[in-house]
């Protein structure tokens, strides 16, 4: 890659632009599924109906649908019974279809519960359904999820992976890939990555802030902020660029020194990562393994296709613990997972994370009393994850 | 084979996840690597990214290019690679990949499927010796990492 492109956030792009990425099971409609209705001639027969089907005729695939809208009751999904037997079905079982006008119609519900408002909306008016809504995903699906404040924030930090990336002493054969990791707790740069595959093949600019991650922890030393992590032309060239950001770690410490463990710098856990290009399989991995928060990226869209379709849209799914999973304890626990995105004309950031799907799925299990070990990952990958460049 | 379950031994003397690996290339054993991740506090320096920075070394001693040496490695190792560890070799197009037991968590064809994604040349089997390699892991994971800080979650 001799004479790289530069890559730039237009200072111009307002911030509202910005865009979450979401799944597909967010995105698209709930899925339908063809159900039998009929009506009940008197509305004081409704509860009677109710009680009498629920236990004739009980659909526990739709729990998440009432059974009533109006004087219009729900029988059953159409691939149960042939239209023709749903009233000799009824009578067998002892359902009293006199208060029914036996006028048998066949009406699409939500097969699913709906996971978003939006999809709730929509879904309701096919057939009233129960909907709990979950404020992490709707803050997603509403693009709410940081305030003006926190975006002014993210985009700097991408600004100055860019600026990493494009800097000039850069030898003209290296990949132009730039990382920020920040420690949000103290708002602070602690390392930077850029590729270095000339030297290693296998030292991208993910594993390379991976590794000047590390070097801040190995150094101890007690100074409040730790440079370890940022090369010293890169310390310079960033300072002179972005005068109001700090830098450097705070001072590592062992766990047996902190009073509160879950507070010390581990690994990545609770920083956040910049990084202009989509992370390879490899460095996704790594910044999965290293706990990294998020990690927003940066790319931009050649014209023509239609953005949501161009970009992966690489998403860590959740399985709860399998039975192989429990054959040993281990002490990790969660992983962050999922994705929300930014898309700014041009250009889209990722965030791979989710907690509350995690946090949902973790308490389930919990309460099964099957919780035992950690999470492991899936990870459901779009085709166009094998062209990306990091 | 043997080495890397030495190595895999030794990581768990060290109170490292034990997984131990080798690159054997030209029949001589050019790398040997296990898990380094607790006392370089780098998440990524399993076994056999170890073995991958040895390689680059010894292209660097020996002018050659490491690619093509990387070519015609193959890959000894306990465990099946992890999804980073399976992509970086596939990336590295080393020749095959050779591993005891599966990787339930994280592992690269397992969890999921890298090689798919890649398309890579290399040929990759397991299997081999694989209750030894997990009695190992387990041994490990009956005691707490000592370096993870506890879980937030399980403390609520
Ligand atoms: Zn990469
Ligand atoms: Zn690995």
């Amino acid at each position: 890659m001799s004479n790289p492109k530069r890559l730039k956030l237009d200072d111009s792009v307002p911030t509202q632009t910005m865009v979450s990425v979401l799944s597909d099971d967010l995105v698209e409609d709930t899925p339908l599924i063809d159900v039998y209705v009929d009506s009940i001639e008197d509305p004081k027969n409704i509860s009677k109906a109710i009680i009498q089907l629920n236990s004739c005729l009980p659909i526990l695939e739709l729990t998440h649908l009432k059974r009533i809208k109006g004087r219009n009751i729900l029988l059953c999904p159409i691939n149960k019974i042939c239209l023709g037997d749903v009233q000799s079905f009824l009578e067998a079982n002892k359902f009293d279809t006199s208060i029914l006008k036996n006028d048998i119609r066949i009406i699409s519900v939500a097969k699913i519960p709906p996971k978003t408002r939006r999809q709730y909306e929509k879904v309701n008016k096919h057939w009233p359904c129960n909907f709990h809504s979950d404020k992490y995903v709707e803050k997603l699906a509403t693009n709410t999820l940081f305030s003006s404040d926190e975006l002014i924030k993210h985009i700097q930090f991408m600004r100055m992976a860019i600026a990493v990336a494009n800097r000039k002493e850069i030898d003209g054969n290296e990949k132009n890939i730039g990382v920020v990791v920040v420690d949000p707790k103290i708002n602070s740069v602690v390392s930077v990555g850029y590729s270095e595959e000339l030297i290693n093949p296998s030292m991208h600019a993910g594993m390379v802030a991976i590794r000047n991650v590390a070097k801040t922890q190995l150094n101890s030393s007690d100074s409040e902020q730790n440079l370890a992590g940022l090369p010293k032309d890169i310390l310079l060239l960033l300072r002179n660029s972005f005068s109001d950001v700090s830098f450097g770690a705070r001072p590592f410490k062992c766990k047996t020194d902190l009073e509160e463990p879950c507070d010390g710098p581990y690994l990545c856990t609770g920083y956040y990562v910049y990084i202009t290009h989509e992370p390879c399989i490899m460095c996704a991995m790594a910044f999965i393994h290293s706990r990294t928060r998020f990690s927003p990226r940066i790319e931009r869209v050649d014209c023509g296709a239609p953005p949501g379709e161009r970009f992966l849209v690489f998403q860590a799914r959740i399985y709860g613990a399998r039975a192989s999973d429990l054959q040993f304890q281990s002490p990790r626990v969660t992983t962050p997972a999922g994705i929300v995105g930014f898309r700014q004309d041009g250009y889209i950031l990722h965030l791979p994370v989710d907690h509350s799907g995690l946090r949902a799925r973790h308490l389930a299990l919990k309460r099964k009393g099957r919780l035992r070990v950690s999470f492991g990952v899936k990870w459901i990958l779009s085709r166009d994850f094998c062209k990306l460049r990091c | 084979m043997e080495k890397a379950f030495h190595y895999a031994r030794e990581a768990l003397e060290n109170q490292e996840v034990p997984v131990g690996c080798i690159f054997v290339y030209n029949s001589e054993i050019l790398a040997v690597g296990r898990n380094e991740v607790n006392e370089t506090k780098n998440a990524t320096r399993h076994a056999e990214l170890v073995c991958v920075d040895q390689v680059v070394e010894y292209s660097k001693a020996h002018s050659l290019s490491s690619s093509s040496v990387f070519q015609q490695v193959d890959v000894f190792v306990t465990v099946e690679p992890c999804i980073m560890c399976a992509a970086a070799l596939y990336q590295l197009k080393v020749r095959s990949v050779t591993f005891g037991c599966k990787n339930d968590r994280f592992g690269g064809s397992t969890v999921l499927d890298v090689a798919k994604i890649l398309n890579p040349t290399t040929a990759i089997t397991g299997g081999y010796r694989a209750e030894e390699a997990m009695d190992l892991l387990k041994q490990f994971y009956k005691g707490q990492n000592p370096n993870a800080p506890p879980s937030k979650v399980k403390k609520k």
